[in-house]
């Protein structure tokens, strides 16, 4: 009964929120049936996510490509060898079997042990790789993309056996094809829903997902699993994928940006990342909510934006309950490895202070010097590189520090290029004040965010400053709504004249410009850690409930972090605005937020020095002179091979060979360092547990 | 409190210091105040009268666009120069024929090609380096070439034959360099194009053939910051190139940021809302987006609005109150909003001309072509077009939106009447056999350049062959030539001391060229469309079983009247013929 009140309270709410939305100006039910038909793919996705979720305790970023390529293996099929359209369906589920079996196999149950924030930022990865296979299946069929010879693939739609069936509802008709992909919606969600509550694999999946450990000790094969979790999961994909060829034509190569993924996150975080029926029912919702908005509203950037206060609204009036699954999985979200510093026994040695001066140096040689190096393109992009940086080092605060995961940093930056852009073009502001009114500004953003945070974490707050980002974009950075604010090519930004005196016009000034706001950010990120306030921050991130019992105020410390975050992400936004002399809404899409991510979850994610390299690593992949195919490979492969080798990315590499030169300093000094040793140690006992016979290193002692 | 004090007082001495700092020597952009003397003063019918503009405050000064055409705020300028009126042809008052050593010749420089200059003949010497890229000797210029075509678009070209490889390219440029250093008037100097610096050399490319030019990074289409480093890479080039062919492939940071450091670039202006601005640097060939919708007003208003609906399919036709009278027409009009929003204003100017002229309820159906949304927008378009009962759909739009577009029109059973503008490709046969043809059987309209007759009749293909560069020109290089021919006429009429100021006026004194079923007529200077050469269309019609010569398949533009081309005033309103059922004709 009182599920059955709170549904009837949910739609109301629904229902009461989409007529707010619509002015009343509801489409014809025709148009309203179109759109829900249109909310199924979204619901796949969203089944496909809450699968993953369920499994694996962690967003599947790859989950809308993940099909695509077996999808295109069918539509070649038909097209180019005409084959079957059934056959064609099943050699696409087969593909899509195989593809989710590998990518388990081959990346997921390499980070079995790994937070499921690196597994997350992995599967970015394996989304790379999925794009890049897509341009590699034409050539199966010797379809060539560009150059001669080889066949030749039109976009056009092929037909199917469905084409030829309509039926109308209110002068709106509906093709077979689109009542397919709603058959196999409802096929799906009525399966899945047996398969999980009747049939005892099933149960063991759910099982699984609940407590893994427990699960193992019962005798379920949870590895196995997780293997068929992804295989459904790849074929959901490549089903919706598939089906959807009909209506919009063979598209290849087409990039699946965050743009596809928010309704199908949206939709699973709807269902509480539990429930398909849920979840089918709000992909419908949000496919009705955002296509009135563009029917009714003419205006194709508003259905984006309109995912923010919706999310928002849902989290923000559900009773937070959280599964004890849950609770394991926001914990190891949270988890970032800290990396110790310099042991105190070591610290004052000549050669442990001239190290870390020469290191110092080399750094600063390298930011300072390195780029004049390059050429004056390159220069450019190098104080592009520098503003990205700078918007890691705000993300290291916030997800490696605070524990708290945004995918919408890259918009907070697009708050503060509203700013500056404004200040600058429009009233001709000073240079500092106009970056310190953008940090501000960025800060304020942050905190409207953050304040939702403090009863929304991990994936939850995840999808939220996605949506965020998504936003800003379409909306905030959009001339079509802020022509009288965004600059020009009137009210253009100019890069000023320091002081009165020193212009910043060339390429190297600003980018000095750049490089000394980079400083500042470590520097400032650097003593915040140091601090009370950096030591709390750390103690909310890895036990809220602890850090609350010492009188820690958890709210106040998750907002100070999202504000600090907030204002360097802004501020890097206003220097990319003076960098570019211009505000290009399209610098501003959502897709450069999770980029951002994967390159400190790539550095470490806890690690300020760690991002600065993971952003300069991106910085020469980008900007390289790669070609596109290399590019998703090497950033794709790159990230999935380092995450494995390196769960710490590339700063565990930086301290593991910081603390080998320590431990040869504490060897020549004659000194025991526990800290330096215990970890080996603990790693060699650990190997030597599981029946390997190791001789074990014995640790370094004084000499008496 | 005191400790909270001494902890930060160092970052409150350090804030009161920037503030003061802030207050007595200000970091603002540079705010010089410069008198420049527009270019509009030696081009006839500038409405600035003086032509001389003082341009005070950061941001006109910043961008030598707006200070060097005379226009405070880059608002648009003249408003009738020579091509308003036929007196105004080839009688510029700072062409070549004033220059000393210049006399003018009968007719046109001697070649066979539509866009030839007045033939002009040049004894004595020239002014030599009288802009960045010119000398005594050469004119340097930078061929552009992206790199950056995305896989859906590469896959599209494959299966249309557009693709080309470097080779091609490089033999295309060699052909086309040649043709312009032999048959245009340069006064002593010859074209020479650059290589790029590094690992954007495009002599390094190619097998067999090797040639200057700019070999892009590539950058994603979204990356306006990658976009921006290949412009200011050819800006710090050495000697800095007279101009730079962006080509078709040039997106709007690339070229605004060129035309920001005054650097003259002939690419893919496409609105004249942005090349107005940043006049006088950014010119093309095509025809400005804000013109294909004036004429395409300017066909609706004679042709189409007030009348019963005559093309559409048997359910538009009988869509009205009395079924068996069409009804009259319903009209929508489908844009894409874009990234940066160059339509909008457009298609307003379009609903506006229309509803002065007696249509007031033209249905906005916008969309972005974003191709992850681009399907449901469709979908939903589609049955907007059906439940507001649109009988005529102006397609203001992009060929790849199209295709799902038909798609949708077809599974609703709705075939209203396509009228296409033109733009974005939309009008090139072997695209147009992409759509549905059930839905594109209905299709006619403006095309302002489309294949209609085999390839050795157009120039493109006659100019390469003239220069004896081995095989066949590629196709895509009907896109390639009209930059070099621009670039000629360029030079040509500039004189032997060729200035961005002599370049422009010698470009607005051009006469009209072209006008034939093949070569458009391009003029420039003529208001709302100054710098975007293109000016008038031509009718055609869809005929899905008709075989195109472009590529020996079914599915051809058939063109009204052989293919005779109109300007917007020559647009009448006589209804022609428009086959149904048997595209023989």
């Amino acid at each position: 009964m009182r599920r059955l009140t709170r549904a009837v309270l949910a739609a109301g709410l629904a229902i009461g929120g989409y007529e707010l939305v619509l002015l009343g100006r509801t489409p014809p039910t025709g148009i309203l049936l179109q759109e829900a038909f249109f909310g199924l793919p979204y619901a796949l996705l969203a089944i496909g996510l809450i699968l993953i979720y369920r499994a694996n305790r962690f967003i599947n970023f790859a989950q809308a490509q993940l099909g695509v390529a077996p999808a295109l293996l069918g539509v070649l099929l038909m097209k180019v060898e005409h084959t079957n359209y059934f056959l064609a369906l099943g050699a696409t589920i087969v593909f899509a079997a195989m593809l989710g079996a590998f990518v388990d196999f081959a990346v997921v149950r390499r980070f079995t042990s790994q937070p499921r924030l690196v597994v997350m930022i992995a599967t970015i990865g394996v989304g790379l790789l999925c794009e890049l296979l897509q341009l590699v299946v034409p050539g199966w069929f010797d379809v060539v993309l560009n150059g001669f010879g080889g066949h030749a693939v039109s976009s056009a739609p092929p037909s199917t056996p469905f084409t030829r069936f309509h039926f109308s509802v209110n002068h709106v008709t509906f093709g077979g094809d689109m009542l397919a992909i709603a058959v196999v919606t409802v096929v799906v969600v009525v399966a899945l829903n047996l398969f999980f509550r009747v049939s005892s694999l099933g149960m063991a999946i759910r099982a699984a997902a609940e407590n893994a450990d427990r699960a193992k000790l019962l005798g379920i094969p949870v590895l196995a699993l997780s293997t068929v979790v992804w295989v459904i999961a790849a074929v959901l994909s490549a089903l919706a994928s598939f089906l959807q060829t009909p209506l919009t034509g063979v598209q290849i190569g087409v990039s699946t940006g965050p743009t596809a993924l928010i309704y199908g996150l949206a939709a699973a975080i709807i269902a509480r990342m539990e429930s398909f029926g849920t979840a089918l029912v709000a992909g419908v919702g949000i496919g009705i909510l955002t296509q009135s908005m563009f029917y009714v509203y003419n205006d194709p950037y508003l259905p984006g934006a309109v995912i923010v206060p919706v999310l928002l609204v849902v989290l923000l009036t559900r009773r937070r309950t959280l599964s004890r699954g849950e609770d394991v999985a926001l914990a190891s979200l949270r988890q970032g490895g800290e990396f110790r510093p310099i042991p105190p026994e070591l610290r004052r040695l000549a050669e442990v202070v001239w190290g870390r001066r020469v290191t110092m140096l080399a750094a600063a040689a390298v930011l300072f010097a390195g780029p004049l190096l390059l050429s004056v393109d390159k220069q450019e992009l190098a104080s592009v590189v520098v503003v990205y940086a700078i918007v890691c080092v705000s993300l290291v605060i916030l997800t490696g520090w605070s524990g708290q995961i945004s995918l919408g940093q890259w918009g907070l930056s697009g708050v503060g290029a509203f700013v500056a852009g404004w200040f600058a073009s429009h009233l001709h502001a000073d240079f500092f004040l106009t970056l310190i009114v953008a940090g501000l500004a960025g800060a304020v953003a942050s905190l409207l965010i953050g304040i939702p945070a403090l009863r929304i974490q991990g994936p939850f707050l995840a999808a939220t400053t996605l949506a965020f980002g998504i936003a800003v974009f379409g909306y905030l950075d959009s001339p079509t709504y802020f022509p009288r604010e965004l600059p020009d090519v009137v009210h253009t930004v100019g890069r000023p004249l320091l002081y009165g005196r020193y212009s910043l016009a060339g390429p190297m000034a600003f980018y000095y410009v750049t490089a000394f706001a980079l400083v500042g950010a470590l520097a400032s990120a650097a003593a915040l850690r140091r601090t009370r306030a950096g030591r709390v921050m750390i103690a909310v991130r890895d036990n809220p409930r602890g850090a609350q019992s010492f009188g820690v105020n958890v709210a106040r410390v998750r907002i100070a972090a999202f504000a600090i975050s907030g204002f360097w992400a802004a501020l890097a936004g206003a220097l990319f605005v003076y960098q570019q002399g211009a505000l290009d809404q399209q610098s501003f899409i959502p897709d450069t937020s999770i980029l951002l991510m994967m390159i400190v979850v790539i550095g470490g994610v806890t690690s300020l020095p760690g991002a600065i390299v993971a952003a300069a690593v991106y910085g020469m992949l980008q900007y390289g002179g790669l070609g596109q195919q290399a590019q998703l490979l090497a950033t794709g492969a790159g990230s999935l091979i380092l995450l494995m080798v390196a769960p710490g990315g590339l700063a565990q590499g930086m301290y593991a060979t910081r603390d080998a030169f320590l431990r040869v300093i504490a060897k020549r000094h004659g000194l025991t360092v526990p800290s330096l040793v215990a970890d080996r140690r603990a790693a060699t006992l650990g190997e030597a547990r599981v029946g390997e016979v190791r001789a074990v290193e014995p640790p370094v002692t004084v000499p008496a | 409190m005191n400790k909270l004090a001494g902890r930060y007082s160092p970052l409150l001495v350090l804030a009161a210091v920037q503030l003061v700092v802030i207050l007595l020597a200000p970091s603002t952009a540079p705010t010089t105040s410069t008198v420049t003397i527009g270019t509009s003063a030696t081009s006839p019918g500038s409405t600035t009268g003086t032509g001389v503009a003082t341009t005070t405050g950061p941001t006109s000064a910043s961008h030598p666009a707006t200070a060097a055409s005379g226009r405070p705020g880059g608002s648009a300028g003249p408003t009738s120069g020579p091509g308003t009126s036929p007196s105004g042809r080839g009688t510029a008052t700072s062409g070549p024929v004033s220059a000393s050593g210049v006399t003018r010749c009968p007719g046109t420089q001697p070649a066979p090609w539509a866009y030839m200059p007045p033939c002009v003949r040049f004894s004595g010497t020239n002014g030599g380096g009288t802009m960045p890229g010119v000398t005594s000797k050469d004119i340097d210029y930078v061929w552009y070439e992206s790199g950056s075509l995305p896989p859906a678009l590469q896959a599209i070209g494959a299966s249309t034959g557009l693709s080309y490889t470097p080779d091609q390219l490089c033999y295309a440029m060699t052909a086309y360099t040649k043709d312009l250093n032999k048959y245009w008037q340069l006064y002593g100097r010859k074209f020479v194009a650059e290589d790029g610096p590094g690992s954007h050399s495009g002599k390094a490319k190619g097998s067999k053939c090797h040639t200057n030019y700019f070999q892009g990074s590539g950058c994603g289409a979204t990356d306006a910051a990658c976009w921006r480093a290949d412009a200011d890479a050819i800006l710090a080039m050495k000697p800095r190139p007279a101009f730079v062919i962006g080509s078709t492939e040039a997106v709007t940071p690339f070229l605004d940021e060129l035309s920001k450091h005054g650097e003259l670039v002939l690419g893919q202006g496409g609105a004249d809302a942005f090349t107005e601005p940043r006049a006088p640097y950014i010119w093309d060939w095509q025809m400005s987006s804000e013109q294909v919708a004036r004429i395409g007003a300017t066909y609706f208003c004679k042709k189409l609005v007030g009348r019963p609906v005559s093309f559409a399919g048997s359910a538009v036709m009988h869509s009205g109150t009395n079924p068996l009278k069409p009804p009259t027409r319903k009209i929508g009009v489908v844009y894409d909003v874009g990234v940066p929003d160059t339509t909008t204003a457009a298609v307003k100017a379009f609903r506006q001309t229309l509803a002065a002229c007696g249509d007031k309820n033209v249905v906005a159906l916008p969309y972005a072509a974003d191709l992850n949304q681009v399907p449901t927008e469709m979908a939903t378009i589609a049955s907007k077009i059906k439940i507001e009962r649109l009988t005529t759909v102006y397609a203001y739009m992009d060929f790849i939106s199209a295709i799902p577009l038909s798609s949708y029109l077809e599974s609703e059973g709705w075939q209203p009447e396509i009228v296409i503008s033109g733009a974005a490709a939309i009008d090139d046969d072997r695209l147009a056999q992409l759509m549905n043809q059930d839905v594109w059987r209905h299709t006619f309209g403006l095309s302002l350049t489309d294949f209609s007759a085999p390839e050795h009749d157009y120039d493109f293909y006659k100019a390469y062959q003239v220069s004896g560069e081995p095989g066949t020109v590629m196709k895509l290089a009907n896109n390639m030539w009209p930059y070099f021919w621009m670039a000629g006429d360029m030079f040509q009429t500039a004189g032997p001391s060729p200035t961005i100021s002599s370049i422009e006026s010698g470009m607005f004194s051009l006469p009209p060229m072209g006008g034939t079923p093949l070569n458009a007529t391009m003029k420039y200077g003529t208001p709302g469309n100054r710098f975007l050469g293109q000016q008038d269309v031509r009718e055609v019609w869809y005929c899905p079983t008709k075989v195109s010569p472009e590529d020996n398949k079914k599915g051809v533009y058939v063109p009204v009247l052989g293919g005779r081309r109109f300007e917007a005033n020559a647009i009448d309103g006589k209804t022609r013929v428009f086959p149904q059922g048997v595209c023989g004709v």
